[in-house]
């Protein structure tokens, strides 16, 4: 009988490796190399949303910094390690005061993960810590909110900030992936799993190997029953329907979407992210559908969420022309 | 090769018995009381010595201090230099020693070396050495020193240099060990100032404290606060080292800030009163505060243009001009250095690297709120042209670049794949010459798409500086249905429950909304017109925004544009700089922040006042909540007890002046202002105590308050032999003499009360302590 082999999640097992291979903001991570390059590396801050690239692209610098010192040089804490004050006075002061033989202008790293999840206490005495070991470690923090990092840190560290990655940037590792994985899709496949993907690759790669290890193939009907959200294409035709003022025809789509048991909060959301890519309707009124969207979805938030209210959405919609 | 031991070098000097038991290594030099109980160690950084040092690997002699109590050493051996090398703690130039090494960050290497090169204003710089040398050569100076101020504004920088300027050596800074084993935590500070009560004579050195202890936890704050009221209130006859503390002020915003029950404490609010505590503070006349202000502007640039010129090979002078006040309006001089060579080296090397476009807006540093004011630039004025690298990322997306897609129902997310015939792969490579495009629109587009991939945005910060200056563009000439329906989208933003809301859709909803509104309404042809009745109106109609009195000096008919746009000759010149062709108001600052300012201070004083009640009195209300709090005793009378405090204090002032000078009978007029200016205090305090209601019996009694305003009120204005009998009643009542003022009147602290710069309290006379001691002990 062969072993039993558990495949990796593709998230991890097509990690980047090295700098260049990190997708999306080329500027910033064009820093992150100039670093990799000369040495000297600051203290950082990356801040940016989930899946864009932060973690990732730490390591990656450390990787090349330090090559195979890396598992003694390096020191990675983060928001399930325990980083209480314990933490910050022993274990990270002590890896500080560790001797690494290292080549001149690389310093042992030491990686905080999600650190705004850290108390503003745990971050008061690290601020010392920072400057005191300066010569001998650097600190990399990834967080979400540079805001929630306390100032006297910020104030020693350069701070990177990385935006959302575009859909090109995704559609082009996923085609890498796919390459690699030997994967079947389709265009409309690919095209969905970027629509649901939000610019978070981590989520694009997941939903792709979801989508493979349960249909085998990728199209647009498998990827939408993967990540379970209403189908963008029944969503714009209720819309345009209901721009166009054929009332019965978008209401018909709705109960479609109705009937499948998807709730108004999911019909709301992808109705304004399609919206969003409509442009055969003009600005002026696109503009307009999105505000009625936007009450629809307050009044969903608040509680409201009836097919009263979508069906009056669709009403407005088509009153609007 | 590998292995542990401590770091050789200065940054590292910091040691634990437990540390060197711990990994077996030998440190180079013997440390005499190593076994004793509670060896203290600290060291003392300089930072141009650090500088000097860095990227070196040449083992330096150990430059560390090791204070012992518990050795019973006379005073003056108790501090013992174990290798101090002379010529490593002079200052030597750090550009000499560190220039070769690549790996030296400028913050370190180009740290100033003397006090002149330190970017903080002289007449700071003046004000800490002043009281420095008064603390080191005075007698019953005040002992100890708390500096506030943001990071990056030259704080302990300063210290470190006057120390070397005032005693020639650095200074001896407390670090928080990181494990000891005789002593905890808890008492580690305590136990390092009783220990550097010895650094006198020849060990005189400068204490600084940087690195506070762990105060988040309660023990140990209250151990850190008892040990800095010892040191107060040590032996008057003694003389003590300078202790000087320096702390980053700080709001945490949290939860807790909103709700009422929130105590004013640490976890909220990092600041003096909440690190030093009550009993600490009200020690007046035995510490000094000094706050320091961001670095200016000009200083700022003075510094950054020395390190530019000195790396000139570096930076392209014509992108650094753009560069340098992005840097300098952070006011965090560390910052800015680190900012700039992160850019440097990065603009230096970034042609090299493939695919690396000539963007400018890359910043490095913290600065947040410029960013933010560009991006509200870019939202209400639009741009003329859009980085072409964001254009080729969102080609496929842009309205209108399209090649008629095959089937139009498929597209829904405005991203076409197209299938190229010669192999089956997708491609996404397309130039927008391909086929001509609304370029107008695919700017908008674009542009709405960069500014919503940062994730900088504070939907509530964003929202608000658009309501602010939505009306700026194009001077407000454009129609007032434009206006309204910016508006109604804010308003409708706002009313998104905020802790769950899809943050993506009201952004985007405010960004898009915001920019198409305004983008649309110059597209169409529009023609403005002056009517008989001096008002701007338009044809169709509709009203402008722009309120109309400030537009009716114009008198006359202007000609006016197609395109919605006219020419106003006022503004003809004004805008000649603008590279746009549109006339706009400039951008401002919402002014919703300054009434959240003052609201949050309002909070803050009414809550400091519960925290001051909880601490002073047994009585029930210090555990009343905020709302309670302000009921009961409201906003005034917060303010009237701490100014109650604070003039009975000078009431104290003035009578130890008489006392002191035998002015009895004979006031000078200054005195005699001071006077009238008390009564008149008195009564306002009478009135402002009878709007709310008559005196407030709830807060333990107005004794010693009301003692100073009936003796106020009895005090004839010339009877100053009267007075001065009250006064002797008055401290045979509430104290024994303590006689050492030696303040001038000058420095009378009813002047400082407005100060910026010195919120100290207690400037330059001693005696007050005991009066608002005695004061307080009655609330």
């Amino acid at each position: 009988m062969p072993p039993l082999i558990l495949e990796l999640p593709w998230v991890e097992k097509y990690r980047p490796k090295v700098l260049k291979d990190v997708v999306g903001n080329p500027d910033t991570i064009s820093r992150l190399k100039v670093i990799a390059k000369d040495g000297n590396m600051p203290h950082v801050i990356i801040s940016g949303l989930p899946g864009i690239g932060k973690t990732t692209s730490i390591h990656c610098l450390a990787h090349e910094l330090l090559g195979t010192s890396y598992s003694e040089a390096v020191l990675e804490l983060n928001a399930s390690d325990d980083r209480g004050i314990d933490v910050v006075r022993n274990k990270i002061k002590q890896f500080a005061q560790k001797k690494v033989q290292l080549p001149p202008g690389r310093h042992k790293i030491i990686i905080l993960d999600e650190a705004d999840s850290m108390t503003p206490g745990a971050q008061q005495a690290l601020r010392r810590t920072m400057e005191i070991y300066s010569n001998t470690t650097r600190f990399a923090f990834a967080c979400n909110q540079s805001s929630k990092i306390i100032e006297p840190i910020q104030s020693r560290c350069a701070i990177l900030r990385y935006s959302r990655l575009a859909d090109a940037e995704i559609l082009h590792r996923l085609l890498e992936v796919t390459a690699m994985e030997k994967v079947e899709y389709s265009n409309d496949g690919l095209q969905a799993l970027i629509f649901t993907a939000e610019g978070d690759m981590r989520q694009a790669i997941n939903n792709l190997q979801s989508t493979v290890s349960g249909f085998g193939f990728v199209n647009e009907q498998n990827v939408f029953k993967v990540v379970d959200q209403p189908h963008p294409l029944v969503i714009r035709s209720m819309l345009v329907a209901a721009n166009n003022g054929s009332i019965e025809e978008s209401i018909a789509q709705l109960d479609k979407l109705w009937k499948k048991g998807y709730s108004p909060i999911d019909i709301v959301t992808t109705s304004f992210r399609v919206i969003k890519g409509l442009v055969e309707i003009n600005e002026e009124k696109r503009l307009e559908m999105m505000k009625e969207i936007g009450i629809t979805h307050m009044r969903v938030l608040e509680g409201v969420s009836s097919y009263l209210q979508i069906a009056g959405l669709l009403a407005r919609i088509s009153d609007l022309s | 090769m590998k292995y542990i031991s401590l770091d050789s070098d200065e940054g590292d000097s910091i040691i634990d018995d437990s540390l060197i038991e711990e990994t077996g290594s030998v440190p180079p030099v013997n440390h005499p009381k190593k076994h004793s109980k509670t060896i203290k160690r600290t060291r003392s950084i300089n930072l141009s010595e650090l500088a000097s040092h860095i990227g070196t690997t040449e083992k330096k002699p150990r430059h560390e201090k090791i204070l012992s109590s518990s050795s019973k050493l006379s005073a003056n051996l108790s501090i013992k230099s174990v290798s101090p090398s002379p010529s490593s703690s002079s200052s030597s130039p750090p550009s000499s020693s560190s220039s070769s090494s690549p790996s030296s960050s400028w913050v370190d290497k180009y740290s100033p070396t003397s006090i002149n090169d330190i970017a903080v204003h002289p007449r700071k710089i003046k004000e800490v050495r002043t009281k420095l040398t008064s603390m080191l050569y005075h007698d019953y100076p005040p002992r100890l020193l708390i500096l506030t101020g943001p990071s990056g504004s030259g704080k302990s920088t300063m210290v470190k240099l006057l120390s070397q300027e005032l005693l020639s050596k650095p200074v001896l800074e407390w670090i928080n060990p990181s494990t000891i084993k005789n002593t905890s935590h808890v008492d580690a500070f305590s136990e390092f100032l009783k220990a550097a009560k010895y650094c006198q004579g020849q060990n005189l050195s400068i204490i600084l404290v940087e690195d506070l202890p762990f105060i988040f936890h309660e023990p140990t704050k209250d151990a850190f606060q008892a040990a800095v009221y010892q040191w107060l209130h040590y032996d008057p006859l003694t003389t003590l080292p300078p202790l000087v503390i320096c702390l980053t002020e700080e709001n945490f915003e949290n939860d807790k800030n909103n709700n009422n029950f929130a105590s004013w404490d640490i976890t909220n609010n990092f600041s003096v009163d909440t690190v030093f505590g009550h009993k600490v503070l009200q020690s007046h006349g035995k510490y000094q505060q000094i706050k320091f202000n961001p670095v200016n502007a000009t200083l700022m640039t003075k510094t950054l243009k020395r390190i530019v010129n000195d790396n000139s090979q570096l930076f392209n002078h014509h992108q650094l001009k753009s560069y340098l006040p992005k840097l300098v309006a952070s006011g965090d001089i560390r910052s800015a250095i680190l900012s700039l060579q992160c850019w440097g080296s990065w603009r230096s090397k970034a042609h090299q690297l493939p695919g690396v476009t000539d963007s400018m807006y890359l910043v490095f540093g913290k600065d947040v709120s410029f960013d933010l004011f560009h991006i509200i630039g870019k939202i209400i004025y639009g741009s003329q042209k859009v980085q072409p690298a964001d254009l080729l990322r969102y080609s496929e997306e842009i309205p209108g670049n399209r090649q008629s897609p095959p089937d139009k129902k498929n597209c829904f997310n405005g991203l076409y794949l197209k299938k190229s015939s010669s192999d089956n792969s997708l491609s996404l490579k397309s130039s927008p010459t391909d086929q001509p495009y609304n370029i107008k629109l695919a700017t908008n587009y674009v542009l709405c798409n960069t500014i919503l991939a940062s994730n900088t945005l504070d939907l509530r910060l964003l929202s608000l500086l658009i309501l602010e200056n939505y009306a700026i563009y194009n001077c407000s000439h454009y129609k007032l249905s434009k206006a309204s329906k910016i508006l109604k989208i804010l308003s409708l933003v706002d009313t998104f429950p905020k802790w769950q809301v899809d943050l993506e859709v009201a952004t985007d909803l405010v960004v898009r909304g915001t920019r198409i509104s305004l983008e649309q309404d110059i597209s169409k042809n529009q023609v403005m017109y002056l009517d008989n009745l001096g008002k701007w109106s338009l044809i169709n109609g509709e009203k402008l925004l722009k309120n109309e009195e400030s537009l009716r000096n114009d008198d006359k008919k202007f000609p006016l544009k197609s395109q919605g746009q006219f020419v106003n000759p006022h503004q003809k010149s004004s805008t000649s700089n603008h590279r746009s062709s549109n006339h706009h108001d400039k951008l401002g600052f919402p002014r919703d922040f300054k009434l959240m300012k003052k609201s949050r201070h309002t909070k803050d004083a009414v809550n400091f006042h519960r925290y001051q009640k909880s601490q002073t009195s047994s009585s029930t209300i210090g555990i009343l909540s905020f709302n309670d709090t302000n009921l009961y005793h409201g906003y005034y009378e917060a303010v009237i007890n701490q100014q109650k405090q604070f003039k009975g204090k000078s009431y104290g002032y003035i009578a130890q002046q008489f006392k002191d000078k035998n002015y009895a009978g004979h006031p000078p007029s200054r005195l005699q202002n001071k006077i009238d200016e008390l009564s008149q205090w008195s009564t306002q305090k009478n009135l402002l105590i009878k709007r709310l209601g008559g005196e407030i019996n709830s807060n333990g009694g107005d004794q010693a308050g009301g003692t100073v305003s009936t003796m106020m009120g009895d005090l004839g204005r010339n009877n100053i032999a009267e007075y001065y009998k009250n006064y002797e009643i008055y401290q045979g009542n509430f104290g024994e003499e303590n006689d050492y003022s030696e303040g001038e009147l000058e420095d009378d602290p009813i002047d400082d009360d407005g100060d910026d710069d010195n919120v100290g309290g207690g400037d330059n006379w001693s005696d007050g302590e005991m009066m608002s001691d005695s004061d307080l002990d009655n609330f």
